[in-house]
């Protein structure tokens, strides 16, 4: 083919994308790591050169440890949920005796995750709410009078409560795509395990789960990554309440930039999420060998 | 099969010159961005560009105004008034734009360093704006004043001085606000309650409502600024004036009166006897503002500019004020709330029609409207009366007359660090989790540290 030797034309179609990344993620990138050293606020052009002082402040601020336990617990059950528990589910839909029911299944499971973050989370704050909420309703009418959690404004369960909605929200939408994988699954190979006697739970571990490894890996990577970014759900259901007790990384973020007039600081929270995925990025890729084949 | 190369090409070229250049335009706007900054814009006076302006009166002026009442029976009130200006201003565009608080505040900031900043905005007095008088994006208006003091004259005296710093003036007040104790008028009929004079008749009227298996004092406290605004009043009764205000500015904040202590006891004592809302903390604000509404909650601190919905509602509302504690340092004769009003952006063209605009804004007849369509009290004096306003609203002017001058909401009072740590604080020292010793020392803390960091 000519068109491999006219450097022009390579560098023609290579342009769009080229232009696009560098003017879309790295000169942005490249701009946060530099601000990150400075203070500054964004209505004004005065910018005081800081150092590495905006990193101390964040790693010596004494919410910065609930901060981040906030992320490492988002990760933990997302990848308890929308990895495990979904490949789970995803099999058990695949099994023949639910098939018949797998389309409603499928459904009634996906639909939480086609409905908006900020929609969900004023839903599940009325569902929380303690005096009125269905919730606590619920639990009165089975006869726990007496029990009456307060769900988001407790400090100590209110990161429960988040969390448990964005399992909510996205266990189905994994599901579906461990479902593909499944199905993309030779047939052969389950007749072969059960001519050899292997029973559900045996075929899930023996074949399933190697077989379905690799959209296994995808959904830990999307998920995990994106349990170090997560904003809306925080925002919109505690703002990060009671007192710092819900505070993640990107809310943590957002009220430096936007509340505390500290866009150095929020710089530097910026770079922060960013080493942490991309750390996590590289060990995933590394782990699965992605690429290689 | 030549031809469909060529199409090929052709497609990728356009698609690629469309792509660069939104690339490049890009790369062009913040480029320019930092440096007209350095140069032409913040050299530019304003007396430059107004000298321009007056010789060439045909010239097409775009004025940006933005603001945040986005309801859609508050907004065509901003339509109406560039309308009515436009009309006698046949070269001036108003441009409006506007979006619900709270992004207004963050999203103001933003576009204030940008290079479209709006010319006209809304912004709310104390701190808030002195920052922004502090960075140099707002026009110093006290040569409008002076000029013109028949405008200055007409506002009421205190809803000026908040948009004060060094002696100039900032901003032009269009509306005052202020927080009073609204309640239900059947309510208290039907369980023989008088209005509370002092603190602890305060307290007794609380408790008669609680075992009458009401809600005392609805309060939907998710949003930590519910809170904040009793605290705002506490702070000012407990807390001696002149303590308050050099705690209250950033250069010289200690936070070690007892009175702050004492007003966050104040707070303590309301929830911890159950007076708030139940499980406060975890309640929505409007949600919990709705008990009041429908008759469940006999009391809420409310705004000046909410008043309207208790008739809205259908509830019969009276007002008072908190009584404050017999042992009481502060100034009790002050009422809580601020002037809310539109600031000037330094980097405006033609600030003489910016102010003309909003002169007229603060015209008798504008104020009066603005008082029916947004129920918002006004800055100007004498355009209350019968017709136009509510009895509470009344009320709550006379309060206002009557105050020795106003303690601001503290969130937008203090420096935007200290609120940061005090603010959230409100609710673990109503969850017990912290004590309002702790929450004091943590806010005296933060308070130190922004000296440190502004004296550098």
């Amino acid at each position: 083919m000519k068109v491999y030797k006219n450097k022009k034309i390579i560098i023609l179609y290579l342009a769009p994308v080229v232009i696009g990344l560098a003017v879309f993620v790295y000169y942005p990138l490249i701009r946060s790591a530099i601000d990150s050293l400075f203070q500054w606020v964004s209505f004004s052009t005065e910018r005081k050169w800081v150092g590495f002082d905006n990193y101390i402040q964040i790693f010596t601020d004494k919410d910065f440890f609930t901060i981040l336990k906030n992320n490492v617990l988002y990760a933990l059950f997302s990848v308890l949920c929308q990895v495990l528990l979904a490949m789970v589910l995803a099999a058990c839909l695949e099994e023949l005796f639910m098939r018949k029911f797998q389309k409603f299944f499928r459904t009634v499971l996906f639909l939480p995750s086609l409905i908006s973050m900020s929609v969900l989370g004023i839903l599940w704050k009325c569902i929380f709410n303690p005096n009125s909420g269905l919730l606590n309703t619920f639990i009165h009418a089975i006869g726990f009078e007496n029990v009456t959690p307060t769900w988001l404004g407790d400090a100590n369960i209110a990161i429960f409560c988040c969390i448990f909605v964005s399992q909510w929200q996205y266990t189905g939408y994994c599901m579906l795509l461990d479902l593909v994988g499944i199905q993309k699954i030779p047939r052969e190979l389950y007749e072969v395990a059960e001519i050899d006697g292997a029973g559900a739970v045996k075929r899930f571990f023996y074949v399933t789960l190697p077989m379905g490894k690799e959209s296994m890996l995808v959904t830990s990577i999307i998920t995990v990554i994106g349990s170090f970014k997560i904003f809306t759900e925080i925002q919109v259901m505690t703002g990060g309440g009671p007192g710092r007790a819900t505070e993640v990384l990107a809310t943590a973020m957002y009220r430096s930039a936007f509340t505390n007039d500290e866009m150095g600081v929020a710089s530097a929270y910026a770079m922060i999420i960013f080493v942490i995925t991309l750390i996590l990025s590289l060990i995933q890729m590394k782990v699965s060998h992605t690429g290689e084949e | 099969m030549k031809k469909a190369k060529s199409y090929l090409l052709a497609v990728m070229l356009m698609a690629s010159a469309v792509l660069a250049g939104c690339g490049g335009n890009a790369d062009n706007d913040s480029s320019a961005g930092d440096s007209g900054q350095d140069g032409q814009e913040t050299e530019a006076p304003a007396e430059d560009s107004g000298s321009e302006t007056e010789d060439s009166s045909d010239e097409q002026i775009t004025l940006k105004l933005f603001h945040n009442w986005i309801n859609v029976d508050e907004a065509p009130y901003f339509e109406d008034i560039a309308a009515e200006f436009e009309a006698s201003h046949p070269n001036v565009k108003i441009e409006i734009e506007n979006v619900g608080d709270p992004d207004y505040k963050s999203k103001l900031k933003v576009m204030l360093g940008a290079e479209d900043a709006p010319d006209i905005f809304f912004s709310w007095s104390g701190e808030y704006a002195q920052k922004f008088v502090r960075a140099g994006s707002v026009l110093d208006l006290t040569q409008y004043y002076d000029e013109d003091s028949q405008w200055k004259d007409s506002f009421i005296p205190a809803s000026l001085s908040p948009f004060e710093s060094d002696g100039k003036i900032y901003g032009v007040p269009v509306r005052v606000d202020c927080k009073m104790m609204v309640y239900n008028k059947e309510l208290f009929e039907q369980y023989n309650v008088e209005v509370p004079t002092t603190w602890d008749e305060f307290l007794e009227v609380c408790q008669t409502f609680k075992d009458a298996g009401l809600i005392p004092l609805a309060l939907g406290n998710q949003e930590p600024w519910a809170a904040c605004h009793y605290i705002s009043t506490f702070n000012g009764m407990m807390v001696p004036e002149d303590v308050r205000a050099a705690d209250y500015n950033y250069k010289t904040g200690e936070f070690t009166d007892p009175g702050y202590v004492e007003a966050l006891n104040m707070l303590k004592t309301l929830n911890d006897s159950g007076y708030f809302t139940p499980n406060t903390n975890a309640m929505d604000f409007d949600m919990a503002r709705n008990d009041f509404f429908i008759g469940e909650a006999a009391m809420t601190y409310m705004q000046a500019i909410e008043f309207g919905r208790c008739e809205e509602n259908g509830v019969d509302a009276g007002v008072f004020m908190i009584p404050a504690p017999d042992d009481a340092k502060g100034n009790t004769n002050l009422i809580t709330g601020s002037p809310d009003g539109f600031m000037i952006s330094s980097k405006c063209e033609h600030p003489e029609v910016a102010v003309e605009f909003l002169k007229l804004m603060t015209s008798k007849p504008w104020q009066e409207k603005m008082i029916t369509q947004l129920s918002s009290p006004a800055a100007v004096e004498g355009v209350h009366n019968e017709e136009n306003s509510s009895e509470v609203t009344l009320l709550a002017v006379e309060q206002m007359d009557k105050a020795d001058g106003f303690v601001n909401w503290l969130d937008s009072d203090v420096h935007s660090q200290v609120a940061d740590v005090y603010v959230p604080g409100l609710q673990e020292v109503i969850a017990g989790s912290v004590t309002p010793e702790e929450l004091m020392e943590e806010v005296h803390t933060t308070a130190e540290q922004i000296h440190t960091l502004e004296e550098e």
